[in-house]
């Protein structure tokens, strides 16, 4: 449940809108030369992030346009609303983060209160003009070095939630 | 290693000492730096294919890793109602070996499921809907699952609080009952899968969250963890609705969307309503937990969220459905609300197999309505990376079904609207 600024409209409650999926999603250019793998990919692969998600709404209890948003798909917050047609915003910074100020990986067993207020805020800067870059899939990791992550590794006893009954 | 058989002569015996020597249900192992097997998600499917991998295939050096507690996403955050009425083939078969292992799962695991074949009544409202409703209760009956078509006085007869009054704006018309169906204890399924699997070697390892994978010429050498790297040559993704963020450490893309699914329980009061009652048209379902709260559920919302939350308005839509199907329900207060994430496929459909790294399957894709699956779905899975290859009974549901245009599509049909 959130607000969304509709650009021709103002700010509404999220139910006046329907949403319509992840945006900028090219139709192919010659779809008869499309094997079905690159169907497949095309009408069903989505990257569903825990992040920024460039996302389609449609203002349907109002002025029924289209037009994009940048949402953080951790927290519901917005991040940027721009129209049909705009390259995606290039939103700088790390990602941002969950509610509780944790960062979207590695955060499942953080300390309470490890997520600072200050990490909370997220970086955002953004440049309309700045062309999107193509956000591809995460490489595979093809070594095994420990991802760089700030929170020190966990030493403390793995406290699980055991019962006894 | 193993726990002691629970039983009235153990019950009783621990009565006697003041209930104070029970042994812990589980061990809290650290991870060691190899297994033959991880297990990603401490949920109900990812526990209950450690346990058939143990107990099915011999496979005990395995690790299940689950980056919170037990049974903690999902498996806590449902309606926990079962049943097996699905309309195609391939998810009435699944769906049924489900059902056929709830019924004897208290006593295999030794462990109280409080599995209650109570009934589930799915409801109508017009002849249309009836036609669909129908057609389904004959494919039930000829996959050999149990339905039956209730006109509306017997709907009226078998759950007595539905509104029957004829001028509400969705009058009940008839519906369909599967008596076999009905509720489980959500938490005790993880945990008795958490405990037989345990009792047979696999290290349950809580607080330790998968935060990378380790691929090596197309190939899964490991996982990187909060808790160190672990050597690993099979990999199941059981993260419903985190399966996109751990596929894609790996470099794979799945067909899946996120979205939070609410439900919410009210007050406890008396026994007043002694099955499950599911409407499509008005939208919501219901049933009562034997604490006397009503379980009240409804559809997803409407867009990708991690959140773990929902919005109110949904809450709203699926209490007015409660009220008009169920007004003596109008004066209840809801006591708690709560937002799972689900996985949602293109088809309604889930997806039980192998991906394009060799090594790596997932389990995921189950949507609004895997809970009902949980045995089915690890037992199968677990035979799928044992042996490699997908079981009879997931064969139809891989990830290359999207390609292929071999799709289940359950939307709809699936007798809950999504």
């Amino acid at each position: 449940m959130f607000l969304i600024d509709c650009p021709f409209c103002g700010s509404r409650d999220q139910r006046e809108f329907s949403c319509g999926g992840e945006a900028h999603i090219a139709r192919p250019p010659r779809p008869a030369s499309l094997s079905d793998d690159e169907w497949a990919d095309y009408l069903f692969m989505r990257k569903n992030p825990k992040g920024v998600q460039y996302e389609r709404w449609m203002h349907a209890h109002g002025c029924r346009r289209w037009f994009n948003v940048a949402r953080n798909t951790a927290t519901d917050r917005i991040l940027a609303v721009y129209r049909m047609g705009e390259p995606a915003p290039a939103l700088d910074g790390q990602a941002p983060p969950t509610p509780c100020g944790e960062p979207a990986v590695g955060s499942g067993n953080l300390a309470l209160g490890q997520g600072t207020p200050a990490a909370a805020k997220p970086r955002v800067a953004t440049r309309p003009g700045a062309p999107a870059k193509p956000k591809s899939a995460p490489k595979p990791r093809t070594s095994a070095k420990p991802r760089a992550t700030a929170r020190p590794k966990s030493k403390r006893p793995a406290k699980a939630e055991e019962t006894t009954s | 290693m193993a726990s002691s058989r629970y039983s009235f002569f153990a019950l009783a015996r621990n009565a006697l000492t003041g209930h104070r020597d029970w042994q812990r249900v589980w061990r809290s192992p650290d991870p060691q730096p190899s297994y033959d097997a991880v297990i990603v998600g401490g949920g109900g499917h990812g526990l209950a294919t450690a346990y058939y991998l143990a107990k099915e295939h011999g496979l005990t050096n395995v690790a299940v890793l689950e980056k919170g507690w037990l049974g903690g996403g999902n498996t806590g955050r449902n309606t926990t109602i079962v049943r097996s009425n699905y309309l195609f083939d391939d998810s009435a078969h699944l769906y049924e070996h489900a059902l056929k292992l709830w019924e004897g799962l208290s006593r295999e695991l030794n462990y109280n499921v409080m599995f209650s074949q109570r009934g589930v009544l799915n409801l109508c409202h017009d002849i249309h809907e009836a036609r669909d409703l129908q057609r389904r209760c004959h494919a039930n009956r000829l996959n050999g699952i149990d339905s039956e078509w209730l006109d509306r006085d017997g709907v009226l007869g078998f759950c007595p609080v539905i509104n029957g009054d004829p001028g509400i704006r969705y009058p009940v018309y008839g519906g369909t009952l599967q008596r076999r169906g009905g509720t489980a204890r959500h938490d005790a399924v993880a945990w008795g899968y958490a405990r037989g699997a345990d009792a047979r070697g696999v290290d349950i390892i809580q607080n330790c969250e998968v935060t990378g994978m380790i691929v090596e010429k197309g190939r899964i050498k490991g996982v990187e963890t909060t808790r160190g790297t672990i050597r690993t040559g099979k990999v199941g993704v059981v993260a419903a609705g985190h399966s996109s963020v751990i596929a894609a450490m790996a470099g794979v893309r799945l067909p899946l969307e996120s979205h939070p699914l609410q439900a919410l329980v009210s007050e406890p009061v008396k026994p007043a309503i002694d099955c499950v009652v599911m409407s499509n048209a008005v939208h919501a379902y219901i049933s009562q937990s034997d604490k006397g709260e009503l379980v009240i559920g409804a559809g997803a919302d409407p867009y990708v969220s991690y959140s773990q939350r929902g919005g109110f308005s949904v809450i709203e839509e699926t209490l007015a459905s409660i009220v008009e199907l169920f007004p003596i329900f109008s004066r209840m207060r809801m006591l708690r609300q709560w937002g799972g994430i689900v996985d949602i496929a293109p088809d309604a459909s889930a997806i039980i197999g192998k991906t394009p790294v060799e090594g790596l399957f997932v389990n995921c894709g189950w949507g609004t309505g895997g809970f009902k699956a949980t045995p089915g779905s690890g037992h199968v899975f677990a035979h799928t990376i044992a042996t490699g290859e997908p079981h009879a009974l997931n064969a139809g549901f891989t990830l290359e079904r999207f390609a292929s245009g071999r799709l289940v599509a359950e939307h709809g049909a699936a007798a809950v609207a999504h």
